[in-house]
Formats: structure tokens, sequence, C-alpha cells
């Protein structure tokens, strides 16, 4: 089943530099990694797919939830509901703990319940951590309770941006792991990366060497 | 969690999280605010003083000199009389058309310092001076003692003392002419409180060797009108003088208002400068932390939501700094009591809410949305787009 479908999309910066895009489809449960050199525009597709970047022709469908649509702004409906997103670097409110951090998001996403997410850090063992405040974290902690902060509002896709580029092996392989589960759940995952270890766990890589000048 | 109030816990952890600023902020402003607080409390107390001391009297009859010292002396018994007026002259005028009430007193003796008045017994009434024991003076050399007088000097019914010639006391002493206390008497005028009162007879029997006077007549006029003209015809016709205690308070309030002000224009700096230093360090914070409220918009936060989390911390450090404001009234009074002349005895309630405090607090939570202002423009124009890449 598809969840995500892109029409071939292009982005062009204020600086003149324009990059292209292929058109993209990921199914349920599917993994794609999108691979390239620093400059390919990795982030730059995944902002477009996110709606933190403003398409300017094509169109962005995650099946079920809308559509985004050139010259318009992503409604906040479609940030909390059809995509969720995994920065690069795992961002965290240190005046909170990590449970509060998570109730905050839920706030933002407008869901009322963090069971969903609770249960997934009983399944990683990462329960022990929540009453911690995330400067007592490390990276690794972080980044997988960022992943499971994207799930909060049971978006079909889960979009990451670099989620193993600073971790060990051991890290690494816990969060592709957790990407994995829940592309069991029937999720679509798609991150962008520049790391083998990455890619070679997702199921489809895609190249992106599309940079125009 | 309800999320209703959300945002106001999200801003409470925040302003906690960097406790060293906000406590500073917060002492700031507490110290601008209690200013201003302090002021407002000792200009509403006096005022409700002056209105207590100066209840039925509209117009002061005594010997020419200086107004605002015929005020003080003859209301206030806080200054030197300006003279004595002549019984016979003066009595034409105490019956004039437009006066209500004539209350002659005369003085002219301390008893270890506190002024000892002769006044008739239609005094009491008229100033709400009350029996709390014994009775009223009968016949010369009996006093009431005013409650405070009585605590001060440890004076109670039967006992007997002598006055000392003089304001200051310090021109010799009665000796073989002593009072004797009939009753104890308390008012809502501090003033009295202070005070012995004695028969005028009592007054005139020490001060034997000259004729008859009155220190000042105490006037009530039956209309504002008479209030009004009454004086000007006194002045012009009499050998003594009138005095409006209306125009004088207005004259020594401008007085003192001097150094309120002066006091108020630095608290008001204090404040201003408290909530620059509030914007200017909340705006550094926005911009710190962009991608962690670039995030929150990420995930679909609107902006009310955004605005709320930022707005929250600067109003969470205002209210928390009015009320550290109202916390240090006590402090403030105690150190205006102790400096201020022992004879204004300010009856400062430390701990009462007033109306003008919950108005203070509606400023200061304005002012702290306005302080909101620049850091909500600066994460409404952030890109989201750079500030999650930004590593």
């Amino acid at each position: 089943m598809q969840l995500l479908r892109t029409t071939p999309l292009s982005y062009l910066f204020p600086q003149g530099k324009q990059l292209h895009f292929d058109e993209l489809i990921v199914s349920a449960g599917e993994m794609v990694s999108l691979k390239g050199p620093s400059g390919s525009g990795k982030s730059t597709f995944l902002h477009l797919l996110s709606g933190f970047l403003p398409l300017q022709n094509g169109k962005v469908e995650v099946i079920g939830k809308g559509a985004l649509q050139p010259k318009k702004e992503a409604s906040p409906d479609w940030r909390r509901k059809a995509v969720g997103f995994v920065p690069q670097r795992p961002f965290f409110w240190n005046s909170l703990t990590v449970e509060q951090n998570l109730q905050m998001s839920a706030w933002a996403k407008k869901t009322d319940t963090l069971d969903s997410a609770l249960e997934i850090c009983e399944r990683l063992g990462l329960s022990s951590l929540l009453q911690n405040k995330p400067s007592e974290l490390s990276t690794g902690e972080l980044q997988r309770l960022s992943i499971v902060r994207s799930t909060l509002g049971n978006a079909p896709i889960v979009l990451a941006d670099e989620p193993t580029s600073s971790l060990d092996d051991i890290n690494a392989s816990k969060v592709l792991s957790l990407f994995h589960d829940l592309a069991l759940e029937g999720k679509g995952i798609v991150f962008a990366t520049h790391d083998s270890r990455a890619s070679v766990a997702s199921h489809r890589t895609v190249l992106m060497d599309s940079l125009i000048l | 969690m309800r999320l209703s109030f959300a945002s106001a816990i999200w801003a409470f952890h925040a302003v906690k999280h960097r406790w060293g600023v906000s406590l500073a902020l917060i002492v700031m402003l507490s110290l601008g605010w209690g200013a201003l607080m302090g002021l407002q409390r000792i200009q509403r107390a006096s005022d409700s003083v002056m209105e207590i001391e100066l209840q039925g009297i509209d117009v002061i009859l005594s010997a020419k000199g200086s107004p605002l010292q015929s005020l003080l002396a003859n209301v206030f018994h806080a200054d030197d009389p300006t003279g004595n007026v002549s019984i016979q002259e003066v009595e034409h005028w105490m019956h004039y058309p437009g006066v209500a009430k004539a209350l002659p007193i005369a003085y002219g003796d301390t008893y270890k310092g506190v002024r000892i008045v002769g006044c008739s017994l239609d005094y009491f009434d008229a100033r709400g001076v009350l029996l709390t024991s014994g009775r009223w003076p009968k016949a010369p050399m009996e006093a009431v003692v005013g409650y405070r007088a009585a605590e001060r000097l440890g004076l109670d019914i039967g006992d007997t003392f002598h006055g000392a010639h003089g304001i200051e006391g310090d021109a010799g002493d009665h000796d073989g002419q002593d009072y004797t206390v009939v009753g104890l008497c308390e008012s809502p005028s501090q003033t009295s409180n202070r005070l012995i009162f004695t028969l005028l007879s009592s007054v005139w029997e020490v001060h034997h060797e000259g004729p008859k006077e009155y220190t000042a007549v105490l006037l009530e006029m039956e209309t504002p009108m008479a209030s009004l003209l009454y004086p000007a015809l006194v002045n012009r016709k009499s050998t003594f003088m009138a005095v409006s205690p209306a125009i004088e308070v207005n004259r020594l309030r401008s007085l003192l208002d001097q150094g309120t002000q002066w006091l108020s224009f630095l608290a008001y700096v204090l404040t201003a400068v408290s909530f620059g230093t509030l914007a200017l360090l909340l705006w550094i914070q926005v911009k710190e932390r962009t991608s962690d409220y670039a995030l929150l918009r990420s995930m679909g936060g609107s902006w009310f939501q955004i605005i709320s989390v930022v707005a929250w911390q600067n109003l969470w450090i205002a209210f928390l700094g009015w009320l550290l404001a109202w916390t240090w009234q006590p402090i403030w009074i105690s150190i205006y009591t102790f400096s201020g002349p022992s004879q204004w005895d300010i009856p400062l309630s430390l701990i009462a809410w007033h109306r003008a405090d919950v108005g203070l607090l509606g400023w200061s939570l304005v002012l702290s949305l306005v302080c909101s202002i620049a850091p909500v423009l600066y994460l409404r124009k952030a890109n989201l787009h750079q500030a999650l890449s930004s590593v």
C-alpha cells in the first residue's frame, strides 16, 4: 500500500542554486534511504516532504492525510498528522525531563496520549530515562528518543535527517533497529544519510545527485 | 495532563532552568514595583491620617504668624503655637453667622514632652474622643489622658503629675499645681491619643499671671462657601488670622511630595530598566534556542502555542517580581516608620491588599507581554529549514 507519493520536484534557492528531485513513492513497511554527497539536496528534499520548505512546483501526497501544493505553506495539520520528523541533531528542551519533552511534543501535536510512545520506550528499554534531563543522556539515547517522539500523533511517514551520522556502531544499530520496528508496524520510513551502515539497513536506497548550478 | 495551561507549565520550567538570571530579574522588578507599592501605601495612609485629623475643622483662628505653623501647632500639635488670641475679640467671630461649631483650645505646658491641651467638654464630642475608663474632667486640674500618652508616661486614673512650663518643657516646673488623672480616652485621631486634655480653666489657673486667652479656636463651618469666605473676612477685619487647613495641607503635601516624586522617579527608572533587561534576555534566550521552538512548529505547534510558551516565561517573571514586591512591603514600611518623624504615627496595614497593587500587577503583566513581542517576531521570521538544519 502506497503511503507517500511525490511528483518530480525542483527547488530554487535565493542564491540561484537549483535542485531537482525525481518522483518518490514509499509504501507501508518500507524503509528508504536517500544517499548522496554533501550538498546533493538530501536534507532539502526531506524538508520539502515535511513542509518546512514551501513547494515551488509538483506535489507531495501522503495517502489519506492530504497533499502539499506549490506556493502554499504546509498546514499545522500536515505536520501533526501526515509526517513525523527526526532532525539531524536531537533537539530537546533541557529545562524539561524527557517525559515532559514528550508531553510537550504531544501538546504541540494536539494528541492526548503518550501511551504508544511510552510503550515503544518500554520495549526499547528507554523507560528508565524518562525522568532524566536531556543533558544527562548520550547522543544515541537522545536520537532514539527523538525517533520515539516523531511517532507521536501516529503519522504514517517518518522522515529522518542523518539519524546515525554521529553515532557509534552500537547506537547506530539500535536506531536502525527502531526504524525497522516502525516499518514493521506499517509506517513508511525515509531517511537521508551518507552513512553506509544506514543505507545498507534500508530496503531501498535512492541516490541523490541532482544538483544543477 | 490537561493541556490548557500546558504552556504556562513548560514556560515555568524554562524560567526555573535559568534560575540565576530569572532570580536577578525577579529581584530587580520587585525592587522597582516594591518601591512604588510602598510609596502608594504611604500616600494613602498619609491621606487617611490627614482626613481624620482635619475632620470637622474648616478654619483655625490663631495669632498672626505662619499659617502652616498654626496648622501644625493647633491640629497636629507638632509645632510651637503662633501666639495667643484675646477671648473678647475672638468671641465675636466664634458666633459669626456660618460658624457651626467653635472649639477653643489653650495650651502652653507639657508633661515629659507630652502636650497638655486645655479645651471645653464640647471638644471631646466634636473630635470623636471617647472615654475608655474614668470620667471627663469636671474641675480645674483634672485631666484625661490619650491612651498612647498614658502608655508612654505610665499614667493611670488617680495618678497625679505637674506640668512643665513651655512647649519643650524647658521653662521651669509648675510645682504645687498637680493635675489628677480622672480618665483615659481614645480617638481615631492619632494626635489626640498622644495628648493630655484638661479644662481651659486649668490652663488659666496654672498661668494666672496673664489675661485669659485662647491659643486657637477650631471652627466647623456650616457650608463649604462659608469655609471659603469666612477666612478672608477675618483676616481683613481682625488682629488675628484665620487659617484654612485644606489649603495648608496642600502646601504641606507639595513640600513632602518633592521627595516622594524623586523616589517614584527612581522606582520607575528601576522598573523600566528591569523590563528592558527582561525583553533583552528573553530575546537572547529565544535566539539561542530557536531550534527548540522550530521543533515545536515542525511538529505542528500553532503560532498561539509558540507565542504562549514565550510570553508565559515573561509573565511568570513579572508575576513573581510583583509577588516579591508585595512581600517587601513590611520591610519598606518599617524603614519608613523608623526613619519618619515620630509625630506622624501612620497606621499602615503591612499585609493588606490594595486595589492599586492589582493595578500594578496588571501593568506588570501587560509590560511583560510587550517585552515578548520582539522574541515572538524573531521566531515568526525564523526559517524552519535553517533552524532544523543547524548542527
